[in-house]
């Protein structure tokens, strides 16, 4: 045996011990080796620094270990051997999210991912976990085709798999137990794969007369249906549409707008054949004229991530908008004898964010087909479990959601039967109103630890690009205030990135403001959301604003403030700044019911704010980033690099504009002086004309039209402008536009408005405890009029004119906290040039975000022509994110 | 951590190489040691100390077996005894938290089974917590193992640094899938070793070549392997394509590990043995075993093998020596009735063969034949090795024989499986296997096309990396 190792020992040594290779050879080998490992750690810190990315290994591995004070506290309350089991989970959680979101922010993943995509998948076939390519440019969902393609999913022996409850016959008869004792009747509708209905686009083994599914599919139907239960099986239904229409998206993995009609109409006859529904002639729905919607699907998405060639994988499709008899959109009704529960499948044609348009899906096409209300709950993916657990919850915290209920239709992709967690028995029983910890707040700021928190699945792994996440963080015991729990929803991942939020770690004490998820319930109630991995999702969850707006939006602001008195004539504006500040008020009760943002009067206070005060003055955090100068004439050069014209269109403080309104002959003095030509603002705004930015100067166009007895330029409740201002933005804009050469070559269109008026509720009125002040004001509408349906504009990727920047751009525009749809800036724009154009506006600071956001979409701004930049002059010094030089056109 | 991860490649590597240059030759033991428990802490932090308590008994164990030898000088008796009190704690140790770990719940599972058969199932053991199976438990035990033993035999020094030892058993490029490398292997480069630049550049051929057989063909054919294994129902012809699938990915998937594991040791001065010899060239089960996982071989035989007697204790013994060790082989593998088959069946074919001596069934068939049959019989076991259940393994042997599958999802996995991606790496694999030298003879002489291959192929590799998600080696679950 001896003999015999150092026989192996000396072959070893002889073999592997001993090269031929010239030094040369060898030197190039090391040198190739050792720079193609190294590249992508040079290459992220180089985008880490230039701004472009927000990670960076060495500063989040820094937060890798737990710290003393952390290992202490776990073993001090939870003993030796417990508290080291949760410190190793808690370093074995840290360590799988950092080396997760190392990856998927990774430089060369980013760039590489979609040429060797279009090699390997496009080229040569081959799929990657999650799409499979089929046959001309049809795209199929891996897990949906495993689901057909796999094992039977009612196997026995596996009840429970990779901590999942798989039994989903037994979860969906408890749930029917559950209604039953209240009488409503359970409508089951498993929407089968795109494989299943057209597998001929996949394997030419089949000649598309057949649908193929999984070989437990019809024992599950016989056994649910045995046990008394409805099923509206729509595979026939599917088949049969597809001999006349394509029924399925080609490279989404959702169904196409009309086979999602089709089978509406079959369920509603379903519904109408098995189910008495009380009579309900309060409400009719008709259907708007077809839509048309071109947009990329989820799953070229995940393919080909950063494909930017102009509409290069975008399919085109027809959507029927449904509205009611007056003309609106449609919208669920709580009160409706009918319940759908469902997923994306419901939502494909309702939610802007997965970018099929709105008013659309599921809900509404059943409620024109029973010309009825229907009440929805649906969130993208977890069919199995997720829209019934959100009811579960509801129910919990004592709101009756089934109390008018009849008949429940329960949607889900039939996949979810071999890979759903079916959760078992979720509880639907009606629990006493849980009082929120602050009763009475809409919005709080918290101060905690994290206890725990869930994770976004990797980008590009899924066929959505948004996904929530829950944190669970305990707040900080203060005085005679004992510590809570608050459940608090995040943005997990936004547009394929992983955010901020994912940074942070179990143990790590944050100071978070919050707003009460039911004021967002209704916009991002159905985007994905990843719980956390036990039951605490029946406290009141609380939703994170973003970390921008912390200070910006008064949404975020600390609630419950004092009934403030008049300013005094004598105090000066620095002053009045600290007390407010001091004091934590966020809002200046003005003169005639006029309120202000103190954040925005401490603007208007500092002065010069560019340059070497810039640092002094500025609440960006990375005092780096506290010229806006910098930023803004870099932005300018690379625009211009592109033959870009950059129009620079702040928003002039509303203090500054109605000084008067504030109140105190100081400081309507003061104000008024910061005002001047000469004043920090113009002065800055000066000389960035010289410069060369095209800056529109709207105090001036303010002023001219101060005509008394005419609407106001600002809500005076609210932090933002007014329909009025908005317009003579817009026509500003327009009017700057129209000079340009080519702009009279373009097509053009006439949209139709129409005058409405509307109750708001500002924002900041929203902060002031017990505060019920209503303003009234009028809207111009603009959108295209067919046969009676008035359809509000969507933003054109395509257009030349480009618009960026804070809520200015969405107020009027966006819906729910931005008070109305299709009377903003961008539809007055549209309006005022004949042509939509391109939005990218954020709720935060528009000083950094939406170059941000324009830089990740890697066209370099392919075909603009415009950049109109709009943001409140506040950014200036305000925002916390500061202005951060961004290679939007590297 | 993975070999063919980014956090690998593109951080811990580099990471690694350059501390490893800077750090003076005397602290680089040390360094490597903890680089190695970084590495081998990533996946369960508590898992190091699992290693740590290893290393530690076997360190002291060594110790105290080398003052029985000294003692044995002077008073024999008392010197052997302390001996082998010190040998039975290393082996009961290491086999004890071998057998904890990685045979525990199989353990508890099989009395549960067997009790329901009986009609007992009322004293079945509900054991509410899973024992999770430390990476790498089944290499580093043995590893660690064979030192105590070696020392013991006195074919090996005792060594006096624990650093020393616990870089020996730590030591990250062969950690966690082998090759089994024995303290006498290495114990000289341990203490010194040559660092010149034509090492580093073979080093990064072995690494480049291994990481390009990993992701270009291993994890295709794995793709190919998976479809039809968890496939509901499949042709007799997807499921010899399937097969086949596996039979490359799982040979190409430890051969990539062992080729990166070898190279990255070059890299850092190591000179690891060779742990594969072609082994899809072999005539027979015989052969086939001299040039697969060699070092797993020659592990069981010195260690196992001829403990049991080997050959020596006539025929009869010689053949229930290799069925029992290539069962214990077979459930080294893993936890599960399908090894012990797998086990059971490459020891009956040993035993058969070497009860058939010169009239061997193989000698009167050709050559190539010999080599195609032995193919056939090792690509047959491997159903076992990878079906999840046995009952799994059963269906899809059937559907090997047209006996059963062929239900109408089984279509769709022609649209999936014949594409030119996985056709191309299966008879790239093939070539290969059957056409081209090893990395060993191939990177023997690097010339300046062999040089620009090899930069290719780690190029392509890292390519195609970065659109993958999760790519663990096979054999880490063993």
């Amino acid at each position: 045996m001896d003999r015999e190792q150092n026989h192996r020992e000396a072959q070893a040594e002889a073999e592997v011990g001993q090269t031929a290779v010239r030094p040369v050879v060898a030197a190039f080998m090391v040198l190739f080796f050792v720079l193609v490992v190294l590249t992508p750690l040079l290459w992220d810190s180089a985008h880490h620094v230039a701004g472009n990315s927000a990670f960076h290994v060495l500063d989040e591995a820094r937060h890798l270990p737990p710290r003393s004070t952390e290992i202490s506290r776990t073993l001090w309350e939870a003993g030796l051997l417990q508290g080291t089991a949760q410190l190793n989970t808690r370093m074995r959680r840290r360590m799988e999210s950092f080396e997760s979101r190392l990856q998927s922010t990774s430089s060369l993943r980013i760039h590489l991912v979609t040429p060797v995509n279009r090699f390997f998948s496009g080229l040569l076939g081959a799929s990657n976990a999650d799409v499979y390519p089929g046959r001309t440019g049809w795209l199929f969902y891996g897990p949906a085709l495993r689901h057909v393609t796999g094992p039977p999913f009612l196997r026995a022996h596996q009840r429970f798999e990779g901590g999942r409850a798989m039994d989903s016959v037994a979860a969906i008869l408890g749930f029917q137990r559950q209604l039953a004792e209240r009488d409503i009747i359970l409508v089951l509708l498993p929407l089968p794969g795109k494989v299943s209905i057209y597998p001929e686009q996949l394997s030419t083994t089949f000649d598309g007369k057949i649908a193929v599914q999984n070989v437990a599919n019809a024992e599950f139907l016989r056994q649910v249906r045995d046990a008394g239960v409805l099923v509206c099986d729509v595979v026939p239904t599917l088949m049969d549409a597809k001999e006349r229409t394509i029924t399925y998206l080609r490279r989404d993995s959702h169904w196409s707008p009309l086979g999602m009609e089709r089978c509406a109409e079959v369920l509603a006859a379903f519904i109408g054949e098995h189910v008495s529904l009380p009579p309900d002639n309060q409400r009719s729905y008709r259907r708007g004229e077809g839509r048309e919607v071109a947009y990329r699907g989820d799953l070229a998405t995940m393919l080909y991530p950063e494909a930017n060639a102009e509409g290069e994988m975008d399919e085109t499709v027809f959507t029927h908008p449904i509205f009611d008899s007056e003309g609106g959109t449609w919208a669920p009704h709580e009160e409706s004898a009918v319940l759908l529960l469902g997923d994306s499948f419901t939502n494909i044609y309702s939610q802007a964010d997965l970018g099929w348009g709105t008013g659309a899906g599921l809900a509404e096409q059943l409620s024109f087909y029973l010309q009825r209300p229907v009440d929805r709950i649906a969130q993208n993916d977890h069919g199995a479990f997720a829209s019934r657990q959100i009811l579960s919850d509801t129910m919990h915290r004592g709101r009756d959601r089934l109390a008018n209920t009849r008949v429940l239709v329960y949607e889900f992709a039939a996949r979810e039967l071999s890979w759903g967690d079916w959760k078992g028995d979720l509880p639907m029983q009606l629990g006493s109103t849980i009082q929120a910890p602050a009763a009475l707040e809409d919005a709080i700021t918290v101060s905690g630890r994290i206890l725990k928190r869930s994770l976004p699945p990797v980008p590009g792994s899924v066929p959505y690009k948004d996904c929530i996440v829950s944190i669970l963080i305990e707040s900080i015991e203060r005085g005679s205030e004992p510590s809570k729990s608050f459940l608090i929803y995040a943005w997990g991942m936004r547009d394929h990135q992983w955010t901020d939020v994912t940074s942070w770690q179990v143990g790590e004490r944050v100071r978070l403001d919050l707003q009460r998820w039911s004021l967002v319930n209704e916009t991002l109630g159905s985007i994905n959301r990843v719980p956390l991995d036990d039951g605490v999702m029946n406290a009141e969850p609380w939703w994170l604003t973003t970390e921008a707006t912390r200070v910006e939006t008064p949404l975020s602001a600390t609630a419950t403030l004092p009934k403030t008195t008049s300013v005094p004539d004598d105090i000066g504006l620095i002053d009045l700044v600290q007390q407010l500040e001091a004091a934590k008020q966020q809002v200046l009760r003005g003169q005639d019911g006029w309120l202000f943002f103190t954040p925005e009067l401490r603007s208007m206070s500092v002065g010069p704010f560019w340059g070497e005060a810039a640092p002094q003055v500025s609440r960006a955090r990375n005092k780096d980033h506290a010229d806006p100068r910098v930023a803004i004439l870099d932005f300018n050069r690379q625009l211009k690099g592109a033959g870009i014209e950059l129009i620079l269109m702040p928003v002039p403080p509303k203090a500054g504009i109605y000084a008067e309104k504030v109140g105190g002959a100081r400081i309507t003095e003061e104000l008024r002086a910061s005002m001047e030509s000469d004043g920090a603002l113009g002065t800055f705004l000066a000389q960035l004309a010289v410069a060369g930015i095209t800056v529109i100067d709207l105090q001036a166009a303010f002023e001219a039209q101060a005509d008394a007895g005419a609407e106001p330029f600002y809500c005076r409740t609210d932090t933002h402008w007014s329909p009025r201002a908005c317009s003579m933005a817009a026509d500003s804009v327009a009017e700057r536009i129209r000079t340009l050469p080519w702009y009279d070559a373009l097509p053009k269109n006439t949209y139709e408005t129409r005058e409405s008026e509307l109750v708001l509720h500002g924002d900041l009125a929203a902060l002031i405890d017990g505060e019920t002040r209503e303003e009234i004001i009028s809207l111009k509408q603009v959108g295209v009029a067919e046969n009676g349906t008035f359809t509000p504009l969507l933003s054109a990727r395509q257009s030349p004119v480009l618009l960026i920047g804070d809520s200015h751009n969405l107020v009027f525009h966006g819906g729910g906290d931005m008070h109305a749809t299709a009377a903003g800036l961008p539809d007055l724009l549209a309006h005022a040039l004949g042509f939509p154009v391109d939005l990218v506006a954020v709720r935060g600071s528009g000083a950094t975000t939406p170059r941000i956001t324009l830089a990740r979409r890697r066209d370099k701004l392919a075909g603009k022509k415009v950049v109109v930049w709009c943001f409140a002059a506040r950014e200036f010094t305000e925002s916390t994110t500061g202005w951060r030089v961004i290679p939007v056109i590297p | 951590m993975v070999f063919s991860s980014h956090l690998f490649i593109f951080y811990f590597l580099p990471i690694a190489l350059t501390l490893y240059y800077v750090t003076p030759h005397r602290f680089r033991p040390l360094l490597l040691t903890l680089l190695s428990y970084l590495f081998y802490g990533w996946a369960n932090p508590a898992f190091v100390l699992l290693m740590l308590f290893s290393t530690g008994v076997d360190y002291f164990m060594g110790l105290r077996i080398a003052s029985g030898q000294r003692m044995a000088e002077s008073d024999r008796a008392t010197g052997q005894r302390m001996q082998r009190r010190a040998l039975a704690i290393s082996i009961v140790t290491n086999l004890a938290l071998l057998g904890f770990f990685k045979y525990a719940n199989f353990g508890i599972d099989s009395y549960n089974d067997l009790l329901s058969v009986l009609g007992w199932a009322d004293a079945r053991w509900d054991m509410a917590l899973r024992i999770t199976l430390p990476l790498g438990i089944s290499f580093y035990t043995f590893q660690s193992m064979s030192y105590t033993i070696d020392v013991y035999q006195g074919v090996a020094r005792p060594v006096r640094n624990i650093v020393t030892f616990a870089c020996y058993v730590s030591m990250f490029p062969q950690l966690v899938a082998g090759p089994i490398v024995r303290f006498r292997e290495v114990a000289d480069q341990l203490e010194q070793r040559s660092h010149t630049l034509e090492k580093f550049a073979r080093g990064t051929a072995f690494f480049s070549l291994g990481l390009a057989k990993k992701v270009l063909i291993a994890n295709p054919c794995g793709h190919i392997a998976d479809t039809c294994f968890d496939a509901g129902s499949v042709t007799t012809m997807d499921a010899w394509y399937g097969l086949a699938g596996y039979s490359f990915q799982i040979y190409f998937d430890f051969s990539a590990y062992s080729d990166m594991a070898i190279g990255l040791g070059l890299m850092l001065g190591f000179v690891f043995p060779k742990n594969f010899d072609s082994p899809y060239h072999a005539a027979s089960i015989t052969e086939f075993w001299r040039r697969w996982h060699i070092s797993l071989s020659q592990f069981l035989r010195d260690y196992l093998y001829i403990a049991l007697g080997g050959n020596r204790r006539g025929a009869a013994r010689t053949y229930a020596n290799l069925a029992l060790v290539m069962l214990i082989g077979g459930l080294w593998h893993g936890a599960s009735w399908n090894f012990v088959i797998w086990g059971g069946i490459h020891g009956a074919m040993l035993a058969l063969e070497r009860l058939q001596g010169k009239a061997n069934v193989y000698r009167h068939l050709p050559h190539g034949l010999r080599v195609l049959l032995t193919f056939a019989i090792v690509s047959l076991a491997w159903v076992f090795f990878r079906a999840t259940t046995l009952p799994d393994a059963w269906t899809y042997l059937s559907a090997l024989f047209g006996i059963d599958g062929d239900g109408a999802s089984a279509g769709l996995l022609r649209g999936i499986l014949y594409q030119p991606y996985y056709l191309g790496a299966i008879l790239l694999a093939a070539g290969i296997t059957w056409g081209a030298p090893q990395t060993w003879d191939f990177t023997r002489e690097l010339s300046w096309p062999k040089a620009l291959w090899c930069s290719l192929m780690l190029v392509l590799a890292i390519a195609a990396l970065v659109t993958q998600s999760y790519n663990p080696f096979i054999y880490f679950i063993f």
